[in-house]
């Protein structure tokens, strides 16, 4: 896969920049420093892999000064930034290539990739997410491994031999390991609280206190633990065998029996169903008005019949005369024997002893209701009795007294707060047990003219009496239960202190525990085994190394012979340790420190080596190799090496070379020795705002000057100017392909292949067909190593250039 | 499954359950920052964690 071409738009140093032509085997850039080549070189590698290594170096330092710095400073808001690029893969075929910069919640930086237009993956093109292969050589990363921790270099060196996953993932496991640690999840945190007071526990119990003090070093062994926990428990119990709930269920039996021994709180513990009890006793205190309602409006009633008809005696007497009065004259009265009884009278006593029978109805419907209310009284009672516990005798309060001795506060709070509950309780019970009495003979009450009175006032205040004493009885009660809660603690405290009851906790609580326990013991295990998987990546790390540096160790060797021919102070080997990489050297046959020993120089070949192998490493899917201001530290014989050994072996490897510089003296020497391979030359004209202009530097009017100016120096600028003479008719056939619109010959054809090309422009004429030909034949260099050829001397070189420049002007290309 | 092979070749010479989980879950986290990918892959101890209490609850 090679770069034909990239086009950055607001990334790092660039603008709205134009497409940036890089289809040629050999492109070289010139442009001074700061004006943007290492942005185009950053461009190539965040399109790769959405990241820099400039950008992750930094982040590792202060993820704050480099936060947002792909983009462009001066982008406009709303536009994105982003990097799209033609790669063409080896069987030809383009593809469109681009990454897209997201920011998101918090300025956080992501990306979208798409390939031809479409939402995508890289890998879609066979670029994988890791930068295994990465085919950019970037400047300040040149000798960053070799000036670092020998930890850090074995790592970045272990990395640059393709083991860059396994040694993140190393990285990783053992950052993720130390979080898991430092900062466990909640169920361990959970565990860790619950099992404290077991530990505790387990240690007043002798037979079980060894494991209780490995467990508080959170040391354990669920199968030997378990085992031995069973032992104690039996033998605690003098049992031969018993399962797991068997046991437990002696262990709770005995210890119920030896706290009842220390003091026994069931007659003071609150109801454990007081909620549910305290709802029963509310809905009952809503029926009260409907209650008393009802028998008020018996009472009533009663009241009103009352006041109309005779007593009892009377209705006796009329009723006695009446039946009388049947055998005597018609109006003869049988008991006065005066003629009373008329028929008025007569109809007046029989309507007043039909009135009497009404009476006698209200007065049963009132005891009814009275016997009403009293049972609904009586419930009352029956839920207040509920809500309370037994509350403590003097036997029981004197054996509190010595028990929370130490805690006299508390005590005497719950003391208080047990006293009141109970006075409420007794208040509000006698009160209830009144009222209940005095409703169940309102009707004799009523019935008595002489004590009516003391119903009516009963029956108007028995709403308000039983509303005070339920929401008195309810409000005591949610005190005590208050009061217990924080006593009964203490007291379970003290009852716990008891020696046989402690080391009955001491077996009961690691049981009943348990599943603490298996959460503590996973949680260690999880720790030790990826402790060991660390120690698994960092052996397979050492064992691939050992195996790399057999093989890529002589690559890198090579590389670095070839920058430094038979010197006899260089670098030699690399040695990995355990946690280290050690680079060695050689001074005319003694070994040094490469590190502390050799020049700058020799580390910058020994850092670009090892970039170029990692560059090469086997199964890449790259076939270009960018590099970035490669030469920083390098003498000129140091880059004359790479210019004529490393570029012509990438070359020959048929890599694709992009080479960024400043030197003007390297891009110089490249440009000539590498002329005839047809080298693309760019030079960053000047840098504005929008980012550098890049222009190309080989214009068909420079190439003439130049080989005219070659053709008067001496035979090497002689031999040297023939070869631009070719290159100035390469360049006058594509600017007139440009120029009329006619396809353009493929890069990599050469002079003699882009005629054709030439001869079918319009406005083209066969004497210009007829002179580049001869022209192109002048200059083509399989004639140059015929025998008997001799470098043309300047009368023979100039007609070429004047013809090229008529043609051109001709043609209006120049 | 890891896609890696380098992280393949790991899992293969050191085969476990432990190995396999933190290396498929490392695979899937390749484009982030070395500290944001230790912090998803302590998450995915708490999750093997969680897995095996709940795995030895249900005994």
């Amino acid at each position: 896969m090679r770069l034909v071409k990239i086009k950055p738009t607001y990334f790092r140093g660039f603008g709205d920049a134009d497409w940036i032509n890089l289809d040629a085997s050999l492109v070289v850039l010139h442009g001074p420093n700061g004006q943007g080549k290492t942005s185009l070189a950053e461009a190539v590698e965040w399109l790769l892999y959405e990241k820099t290594r400039r950008r992750e170096r930094g982040e590792n330092l202060s993820q704050r000064d480099y936060q947002g710095s792909y983009r462009n400073a001066h982008a406009p808001a709303g536009v994105t930034t982003s990097i799209e690029a033609v790669l063409r893969a080896s069987n030809g075929a383009e593809h469109t290539v681009r990454r897209e910069l997201v920011v998101g919640a918090r300025n956080a930086e992501t990306s979208r990739t798409l390939v031809d237009g479409n939402p995508a993956d890289l890998a879609a093109v066979g670029i994988p997410p890791d930068d295994v292969f990465n085919p950019v050589i970037s400047q300040d990363g040149l000798q960053d491994f070799i000036h670092s921790k020998p930890k850090d270099r074995r790592d970045k060196i272990s990395a640059a031999l393709g083991l860059e996953p396994l040694v993140r993932f190393k990285t990783v496991v053992d950052r993720a390991r130390t979080r898991f640690q430092s900062s466990p999840p909640p169920v361990v945190v959970e565990a860790r609280t619950q099992l404290g007071p077991v530990v505790t526990a387990m240690t007043h119990s002798p037979r079980v206190a060894a494991i209780g003090q490995r467990w508080g070093s959170e040391r354990f062994d669920e199968g030997a633990d378990c085992g031995e926990l069973h032992r104690a428990a039996l033998a605690f119990l003098q049992m031969q065998s018993g399962e797991w709930g068997t046991i437990t269920e002696e262990l709770n039996r005995r210890r119920r029996e030896a706290a009842q021994r220390v003091f026994d709180d069931a007659p003071i513990q609150a109801s454990p169903h007081l909620r549910a009890d305290l709802q029963t006793l509310e809905l009952q205190r809503g029926d009260i008005t409907i209650t008393v309602n009802a028998l008020g409006q018996a009472l009533t009633q009663f009241t009103g019949v009352a006041a109309a008809v005779y007593t009892q005696a009377q209705l006796q007497f009329w009723q006695t005369g009446l039946r009388m009065q049947v055998a005597g004259p018609p109006d003869t009265c049988p008991m006065c024997e005066a003629p009373t009884l008329t028929q008025a009278k007569r109809t007046e006593i029989q309507q007043r002893i039909n009135q009497s029978g009404d009476y006698t109805r209200a007065l049963q419907a009132l005891q009814d209701q009275g016997r009403a209310a009293a049972r609904f009284i009586q419930g009352l009672v029956n839920s207040a009795s509920r809500v309370y516990p037994q509350f403590l005798d003097v036997d029981q309060r004197r054996v509190l007294v010595p028990l929370l001795a130490e805690n006299p506060g508390i005590r005497d709070a719950f003391f208080h707060a047990h006293d009141a509950a109970q006075t409420t309780y007794q208040d509000s019970r006698r009160l209830l047990d009144e009222r209940r009495q005095q409703v169940e003979r309102i009707h004799m009450l009523a019935a008595d003219p002489g004590t009516v009175h003391t119903a009516t006032q009963l029956a108007a205040a028995l709403a308000a009496d039983l509303d005070q004493a339920v929401q008195n009885l309810a409000r005591g009660a949610r005190d005590y239960a208050a009061a217990y809660a924080t006593f009964s603690p203490h007291l379970a405290r003290q009852v716990a202190s008891d020696v046989t009851v402690r080391e009955i906790d001491g077996l009961l609580l690691p049981i009943t525990n348990w599943q603490y326990v298996r959460v503590l013991s996973q949680y260690g295990c999880l720790l030790q085994e990826s402790l060991d998987v660390q120690h698994q990546i960092e052996a397979h790390i050492q064992a691939k190394q050992a195996a790399l540096f057999q093989t890529r160790g002589q690559e890198i060797n090579d590389w670095y012979d070839m920058l430094n021919p038979g010197a006899p102070v260089r670098y030699t080997r690399m040695e990995p340790g355990t946690d280290s990489l050690t680079l060695w050297g050689e001074t005319f046959g003694v070994q040094i420190n490469a590190v502390a020993c050799l020049s700058q120089c020799q580390l910058n070949c020994l850092g670009l080596s090892i970039h170029l192998i990692r560059a090469l490493t086997p199964g890449t899917p790259f076939r270009f190799v960018l590099m970035d201001d490669p030469v920083q530290s390098m003498d000129d014989d140091h880059c004359q090496a790479l210019v004529v050994q490393v570029i012509k072996s990438l070359l020959e490897r048929g890599l694709q070379l992009v080479l960024l510089s400043h030197e003007q003296g390297l891009v110089d020497g490249i440009w000539d020795t590498y002329y005839h391979t047809q080298p693309l030359r760019l030079r960053i004209s000047e840098f504005v705002q929008n980012g550098p202009v890049i222009e190309d530097a080989e214009t068909l009017e420079r190439a003439i000057e130049r080989a005219q100016g070659l053709a008067m120096g001496n035979e090497d600028n002689r031999r040297l100017s023939v070869k631009v003479v070719r290159r100035c008719a390469e360049l006058l056939i594509r600017a007139a392909c440009k120029a009329t619109g006619s396809t353009s010959p493929p890069c990599s054809a050469t002079a003699a292949q882009m005629l054709p090309f030439f001869q079918s422009c319009p406005g083209t004429e066969p004497e210009h067909h007829q002179g580049l030909r001869a022209t192109i034949s002048f200059s083509d260099p399989a004639v140059h190593t015929q025998p008997g050829w001799a470098v043309p001397v300047p009368q023979q070189i100039r007609p070429h250039l004047d013809r090229i420049r008529q043609t051109a002007r001709q043609l209006n290309v120049l | 499954m890891a896609n890696n092979p380098f992280l393949e070749e790991f899992v293969a010479s050191c085969p476990g359950n432990l190995q396999r989980r933190l290396a498929d879950a490392f695979d899937g986290l390749l484009p982030l920052a070395d500290d944001e990918a230790a912090a998803q892959l302590k998450v995915t101890l708490d999750t093997i964690l969680q897995e095996g209490i709940d795995a030895t609850g249900q005994d």
